[in-house]
């Protein structure tokens, strides 16, 4: 390959990167001075042009499709599945709701802890006999 | 155009974001109100079927629901948003390949997009119910939108979020977790293939 041939290739390497960041937005003028002038004597480099032009211009056109109004519905319901309402209506959600929860639970452990205590040491309580056993 | 941190959007998106993490459900209702139309709509340009992408949206939403409190309130709330919706749709559509379902070719040309090892989905054939304000040859536009349904995901998941939603690299690039020039070169390839599948009718 010549160097003539060499250079006309290297031409249409910098066209080529040219027309690609068109599609980026980033062609400076500069670029765009070379790129009019060289498709007028270079036809493959007018058609891959003409090619990104159309190309850019279908996905210019790509628009937001509207979502569909049960989208939101669904998402909610899910996460209302997740939230169960309290008896006094108020949602709390379920992490939150699993606090208090567990915080009730181990109040009511030790109301029940102290009271098998103090009945024990009132002194009407009697080891089971399975300790007795082991005691001797 | 993305909403920063600093815009009115933005505040008002990280203050959405603070309410639902004290447990306001109805605040994560507004939030799905606002994104919903941008997460839908990636969601159909990638599985190509409203049906699967009302499935996928919804998906992305419950996942961002449950990940809140990994968002930074610092950073623009839809780049985090489109982040899960995108990679909701990228499994999806590994999960549809898996099942091997065959699909309905649309596009005529059978161009193999090439470009290295990727998943190749055709379009189900729902195209004509999605809205294009066509101003182009529609045989043009029909041609390169169905080329696009036909990139490699990452490839399409770029021209999509770029030309669609008017994200920087940048903000790709963090949406799909790369570089910012892995991005970039991703869309210019994804664009010169897209060049390609016009080459037969011109």
């Amino acid at each position: 390959m010549g160097a003539m041939e060499q250079s006309s290739d290297d031409v249409c390497r910098r066209a080529a990167d040219a027309i690609e960041s068109m599609g980026d937005g980033e062609v400076s003028r500069r670029e765009v001075r070379f790129l009019e002038s060289h498709v007028e004597e270079c036809a493959e480099c007018e058609s891959y042009l003409d090619r990104m032009r159309l190309v850019l211009a279908a996905l210019g056109e790509m628009k937001r499709v509207p979502a569909p109004e049960e989208l939101l519905e669904a998402v909610m319901a899910y996460l209302m599945g997740a939230v169960r309402p309290e008896a006094g209506g108020e949602r709390q959600p379920h992490r939150r709701r699993g606090v208090l929860v567990l915080a009730g639970a181990a109040g009511v452990g030790v109301a029940v802890a102290a009271a098998v205590a103090i009945s024990r040491w009132s002194g009407g309580h009697r080891p089971d006999d399975g300790l007795a056993a082991t005691m001797g | 155009m993305p909403r920063s941190r600093y815009s009115r959007e933005g505040r008002e998106d990280a203050r959405l974001v603070e309410s639902c993490r004290d447990g306001d459900t109805e605040a994560f209702a507004s939030l799905v109100e606002r994104y919903q139309d941008s997460v839908y709509s990636v969601a159909v340009r990638m599985t190509g079927d409203r049906d699967e992408a009302a499935d996928v949206a919804q998906e992305a939403f419950i996942k961002a629901f449950e990940s809140l409190d990994t968002y930074e309130a610092r950073r623009p709330f839809r780049p985090w948003v489109l982040r899960i919706a995108t990679n909701a749709a990228i499994d999806h559509l590994r999960r549809r390949k898996n099942r091997e379902v065959p699909f309905e070719m649309t596009s005529e040309s059978g161009r193999d997009p090439g470009g290295g090892p990727g998943l190749v989905i055709e379009f189900r054939g729902r195209e004509s119910e999605i809205p294009e304000n066509v101003s182009i040859a529609n045989e043009t536009a029909e041609i390169v939108h169905s080329a696009l349904a036909g990139l490699q995901d990452n490839y399409r998941a770029v021209l999509v979020l770029h030309h669609m939603e008017g994200m920087s690299y940048r903000e790709i690039a963090r949406v799909l977790g790369v570089p910012r020039n892995t991005a970039k070169t991703w869309g210019m390839r994804a664009r010169a293939l897209l060049c390609d599948s016009l080459e037969e009718v011109m």
